[in-house]
């Protein structure tokens, strides 16, 4: 029971946030929430062993087809979401029989250049997405309310580390942390490789189309520098990286460090925050290349009880 | 019926023809071996009949089922099982988690089933630090969780590629009566060895391979005295 105890009530302070924090931390607080659900999804299929390279892309379909879809066809917002998420699913589920034939650099530099293909259809569909100069939406989500606003993509984050979760706790651990280990093992294991990596892709893919979709809802405007931008690649990665990769508790506590120091810095020195991320990032990576979660853990509860538990 | 039929098999290796036009049988309640000298093709044959690679031509039965065209982990979860060469542990886990890798996707358990039966397979096994991570085992115990994965998915039909290797007289030994206890289960086992006294002491018969071929078959104490045999692993006399 004792392990469940601060979880608890770290939801519980998310959830009652919004009314003992003032707008300027809960917009950071989203931001960060935002960019954790990001680092989570891209920590999942790395669990598998593949280098996604492919977050912003997918983030950018959610977006476009969410906004696209609220503007064109006036769909509720809301529901829009899910639209997001299942476009960029079902984009995933088609690319996924040709990328996920590639493996190690291949893959990596494949979906690389999938979000770039992305961002040129969209530049190259004016009617349809407004071209370079984006689209409009007439309202954002909830009138824009912060603190609705924040609840909403809390919601998809806390769901987002429960699908993490149950990744960690159920036989996709098993599965896919064999992949990662050894194909020509789990192949002979029994393990379906394919359908296991394309499952993956997809729900991952999902994940950021979702959070793609809530993000412009959030801002009621969208165009492809802004959203296939490497700042939804590269920062949840550094999330993932400073944190720990492999685990749920990785990311979550790399995000809200980077985040927090991020928006620290951001106010002494502007951009000077990308030179200390790097710093960070060269530091952790060079010295500490399971991240800060596993260290501490250990200090924690002590070293030599991970064994037997399919969550450590 | 057998329990497994390969029928004209073939493998080409670019040029080469590791395995060729090779055509055995593995009976019900056998243990098979398969010997040969270095490079004769005896993992290929097993890397073939598990699926691991494709074969260029001929057909493989298995409990009267054409297997030739299905993926290996079809084939595992059809009860063919195999043990590595060199072992390929998975690292991320613990001896317990490999072995019920086997028992999850081979014979598709479900989590907890799998961890019991795991366990009661470590208990056939004498593997102890059930709880440990592979990068703190022995040579046996990497060695056991092999076989333990193989076991795990309920297998019909057991390749052990070079199990022995490595290990010294007594593991040998421990190990050779466990193979002999997993045979009693219903299991047919195919043993490659270059170990002789491990052959002599556990197959029923053996065939014996050269360049892909098999150019002898009968029991060991038979087949171990024909020239032929003699003179593929010793090399010919002028």
């Amino acid at each position: 029971m004792k392990k469940y105890i601060l979880p608890i009530l770290l939801v519980i302070l998310s959830v009652i946030l919004p009314f003992i924090a003032g707008t300027y931390l809960l917009h950071i607080f989203t931001s960060i929430l935002v960019f954790l659900a990001l680092s989570l999804s891209w920590d999942m299929m790395l669990r598998t062993g593949q280098l996604s390279f492919g977050t912003a892309g997918f983030f950018g379909l959610g977006a476009y087809a969410s906004a696209l879809i609220v503007v064109k066809l006036g769909f509720d917002p809301i529901l829009s979401l899910l639209v997001g998420a299942i476009f960029s699913g079902v984009i995933a589920f088609f690319l996924g029989f040709v990328v996920l034939r590639l493996r190690e650099i291949y893959f990596a530099i494949t979906t690389l250049a999938l979000t770039h293909v992305f961002s040129v259809v969209i530049r190259n569909l004016p009617e349809l997405t407004g071209g370079s100069s984006g689209t409009i939406l007439s309202n954002a989500i909830f009138n824009g309310d912060p603190i609705k606003i924040y609840y909403m993509i809390l919601i998809i984050t806390l769901t987002v580390i429960g699908i993490s979760e149950i990744f960690k706790r159920t036989r996709i651990h098993f599965a896919i942390n064999s992949i990662r280990n050894d194909e020509t093992t789990a192949k002979s294991s029994g393990i379906n490789v394919f359908k296991y990596l394309l499952f993956v892709f997809v729900v991952t893919s999902a994940i950021q189309g979702l959070v793609g979709a809530a993000y412009v809802q959030q801002y009621a405007f969208v165009n492809p520098e802004s959203t296939f931008s490497l700042n939804f690649l590269l920062l949840p990665i550094a999330m993932a990286l400073v944190g720990g990769i492999y685990s749920t508790n990785g990311p979550i506590i790399g995000a809200f460090l980077l985040g927090l120091i991020a928006e620290y810095l951001k106010l002494q020195m502007p951009y000077g925050h990308l030179i200390v991320y790097g710093l960070i990032i060269v530091f952790v990576v060079l010295f500490m290349p399971q991240g800060i979660y596993k260290p501490i853990k250990n200090t924690v509860i002590g070293i030599g009880k991970t064994g037997g538990d399919i969550n450590a | 019926m057998p329990r497994l039929k390969a029928d004209k098999i073939l493998r080409r290796f670019g040029g080469l023809i590791a395995v060729n036009n090779l055509s055995f049988t593995v009976g019900k309640d056998e243990i098979l071996g398969i010997i040969g000298p270095n490079g004769a093709g005896k993992t290929t044959v097993i890397n073939l009949i598990a699926g691991t690679l494709p074969v260029n031509k001929g057909s493989i039965t298995f409990r009267d089922e054409d297997i030739t065209k299905y993926p290996a982990h079809i084939r595992t979860q059809k009860g063919v099982a195999r043990t590595f060469q060199i072992v390929r542990p998975l690292k991320d886990f613990t001896a317990l988690e490999n072995i019920m890798v086997g028992a999850l996707f081979g014979k598709g358990n479900k989590l907890n089933e799998a961890r019991k039966k795991s366990l009661e397979i470590c208990e056939l096994l004498k593997l102890k630090n059930v709880n440990k991570n592979v990068d703190e085992l022995t040579v046996l115990e990497l060695k056991k969780i092999e076989l333990g994965r193989a076991l795990a998915s309920d297998p019909k039909l057991l390749f052990l590629d070079e199990i022995m290797a490595g290990l010294n007289s007594e593991e040998t030994w421990e190990l050779i009566e466990i193979v002999k206890g997993v045979q009693k289960t219903d299991i047919s086992i195919c043993v490659v060895e270059h170990i002789m006294k491990v052959v002599k002491e556990l197959t029923d018969r053996v065939i014996v391979l050269d360049r892909g071929q098999i150019i002898a078959q009968g029991p060991y104490s038979e087949v171990s005295q024909q020239q032929n045999v003699i003179a593929a692993y010793l090399g010919e006399e002028e």
